[in-house]
């Protein structure tokens, strides 16, 4: 099976920083890929690179097999990656509804269209209906978007993510200062979403890692030290050492 | 029911608009054209800065050359029709607001997009150069802008539509009221369509909008271009209200108006900046002909807005109109009471402090004459009024405040 994403020698140095030190990835098409490690390990820097938000110092991004390193955000985002934000990203004027048809409004067809109504806008607003039911806020709908608890603007945050119906989805650990059952509803909402995507995720709990991933790169200081299975994850011994034994310590 | 909610604003202003010039006099009809002039470019401006988040200081540059625009074809009707030919001669003065749109989105669309890279003290900085560039520049070219005179026209020309010979105030009554209806109708709709609603997004989060497909720029630059067309058109509306245009028009002083009509109106709020625009242009058309310091007392109520209510006047309305609806009001009510006795209060305390200290500088002001009051400022009576005053609104305010916490 080809890889959805691949990842080829990508390095990143702020000045004389090396943050990202030749990394080396393929996401399989349709996959749960989670990259956990250490604070400072360059994960949010790794999907900011990825995400077009950070441009690479060295090496290749594939999407599909083409080259999508040095575009722009909004043209990776138009080629088919989307990615959620690790701080809640909204608008917050605009209620729960219109955050979502705005993420709908550009991969719809209604681009910068001014001469006709929004509501008029059929594809956007049949996908912004069919996320909200998606990510549990129907009832919240006309909500401005800055006043939700913060849960619900987590999940609003993936829904914004999805909306443009991207393939590949990257997710800025999503279940971040959640509670229990929180976190809970925000696994299932993954689950979904992974079921007709190729998704990649950073995550700090490793109960949610463990249940989501079909496979687990570990990144340390800027390199993969391994990738595999949930199940060869937890008994490799690099990451044992570099990232298990660092927490226990 | 839904659908009657949805019409009933615009029913209920076009009413006004039809009734307007039955229950008002001559002379009211002059400042009612300006208010109309107003409403349009204080609207144009809230494109920007409500619902754009772009902090605009050059935003008369868009208005005066959109006006200059439609003088110079108001003038180029004259010619033509006195000739009998060419183009301008079947062009009717009262379409000229859409040569006054052509030409202010056209100036917007040639200099705005390096201006919409970034909102921000950036944007507010670059249009405060453009303000001062555009006004120094027509210094430069009396040919085009008249110099200090500016250009001079006359709007009975042209074919006549609607029968409006446009001779009188009342005659050019029903063309503002045309345009005026027309053009808050459009930004209204533009606030429905998805680049109103992108505009919104930009100025919520201009970080998460390449990551739903968009440059932040291209949102902003659409806006300013539609902004500028608008406050052009306000600028058609005034060449033909005043018949002549001056490099006044596109001064920083102008840009100003358009901030604080729209800030005292209430940012947040599409109609807010109609109230502001009709609440400034009465206090400066009126107050002017009753006291010198008129110019002080629209500079006051700008300040109190900004410190005492953010969201404006129409944001007050707002707060009236959701208590309304959630049948608040009788519970509200003596609370409202007590705060606008206590904002009474203070304003009075305020004027006539003011008027003292313009009768102590001026030995005269027409406002305490036209309010029948004989004051003595060198007499400590109404200097203890003042003080009595300020003591009753305080106290006023301070009661309110405390209520306002217990029931919270």
């Amino acid at each position: 099976m080809s890889a959805a994403l691949s990842i080829r020698d990508l390095t990143k140095n702020f000045g004389p920083a090396e943050v990202i030190r030749g990394v080396n990835l393929d996401v399989r098409q349709g996959e749960i890929h989670a990259v956990i490690g250490p604070n400072g390990a360059g994960k949010s820097t790794f999907f900011n690179l990825i995400s077009g938000a950070l441009r690479a110092s060295g090496g290749d991004i594939l999407l599909h097999g083409e080259r999508i390193n040095g575009l722009a955000p909004q043209d990776i985002q138009q080629r088919g990656l989307a990615r959620s934000f690790q701080v809640s990203n909204v608008f917050d004027n605009l209620s729960v509804f219109e955050n979502l048809r705005c993420a709908c409004f550009k991969n719809s067809g209604a681009g910068y269209v001014f001469w006709r109504a929004a509501t008029g806008m059929g594809g956007a607003n049949r996908r912004a209906e069919e996320v909200l039911d998606m990510i549990g806020l129907r009832a919240l709908r006309d909500a401005p978007a800055g006043a939700l608890p913060y849960a619900s603007q987590r999940a609003l945050e993936i829904g914004m993510t999805i909306a443009g119906d991207a393939g590949v989805v990257l997710l800025d650990e999503p279940t971040a200062g959640m509670s229990n059952t929180e976190t809970g509803q925000a696994i299932e909402l993954i689950r979904q979403v992974g079921a007709d995507r190729t998704l990649m995720i950073v995550e700090h709990d490793m109960g949610v890692v463990f249940e989501l991933a079909d496979r687990i790169s570990v990144l340390v200081y800027g390199e993969i030290v391994a990738t595999g299975t949930p199940e060869a994850i937890r008994n490799d011994p690099r990451v044992k050492e570099a990232y298990l034994g660092e927490e226990a310590a | 029911m839904t659908v009657f909610r949805a019409f009933a604003p615009w029913v209920i202003s076009l009413a006004v608009l039809l009734l307007l010039p039955a229950v008002t006099s001559g002379s009211a009809v002059s400042v009612i054209n300006v208010i109309a002039i107003h409403i349009v470019f204080a609207l144009s401006y809230n494109m920007l800065l409500g619902q754009g988040g772009m902090l605009s200081f050059g935003h008369a540059a868009f208005f005066g050359l959109g006006s200059y625009a439609a003088i110079h074809a108001m003038n180029a009707i004259g010619d033509a029709a006195y000739a009998g030919t060419g183009f301008w001669a079947h062009f009717p003065v009262f379409l000229l607001p859409l040569v006054g749109f052509a030409g202010g989105a056209l100036v917007a669309l040639v200099v705005g997009w390096p201006f919409c890279r970034r909102a921000g003290t950036a944007f507010a900085m670059i249009t405060l150069g453009l303000g001062e560039l555009v006004a120094t520049g027509t210094q430069m070219f009396p040919s085009v802008f008249g110099g200090e005179t500016g250009v001079f026209s006359n709007r009975m020309v042209g074919p006549v539509w609607f029968g409006l010979e446009l001779a009188q105030p009342a005659d050019v009554y029903w063309f503002m009221a045309f345009w005026v209806f027309a053009a808050v109708l459009a930004m209204w709709a533009f606030t429905r369509t998805p680049l109103g609603r992108l505009s919104n997004a930009v100025r919520d989060n201009p970080d998460r909008m390449q990551f739903i497909g968009y440059p932040p720029r291209n949102v902003r630059f659409l806006v300013f271009i539609a902004s500028g067309g608008m406050a052009g058109l306000a600028g058609g509306m005034a060449a033909v209200n005043y018949e002549i245009v001056t490099p006044e028009s596109l001064s920083l002083l102008a840009s100003g108006l358009a901030l604080l009509m729209a800030a005292v109106g209430g940012l947040g709020i599409f109609y807010g900046p109609i109230v502001g625009a009709i609440l400034v242009t009465v206090m400066n058309s009126l107050l002017s002909d009753y006291t010198d310091a008129a110019v002080l007392y629209v500079g006051l109520v700008f300040l109190a807005v900004v410190l005492f209510a953010p969201s404006g006047l129409a944001g007050g309305i707002e707060h009236v109109r959701q208590a309304w609806h959630g049948k608040q009001v009788a519970a509200k009510a003596p609370r409202w009471l007590a705060g606008t006795l206590s904002v009474t209060a203070l304003c009075m305390a305020l004027v006539l402090a003011v008027e003292l200290v313009y009768l102590l500088s001026h030995g005269t002001d027409k406002l305490a004459d036209t309010l029948g009051m004989e004051l003595d400022a060198s007499s400590p009576l109404p200097w203890a009024a003042v003080i009595l005053l300020l003591a009753t609104g305080y106290g006023l305010w301070r009661l309110t405040a405390k209520s306002l916490e217990a029931t919270s």
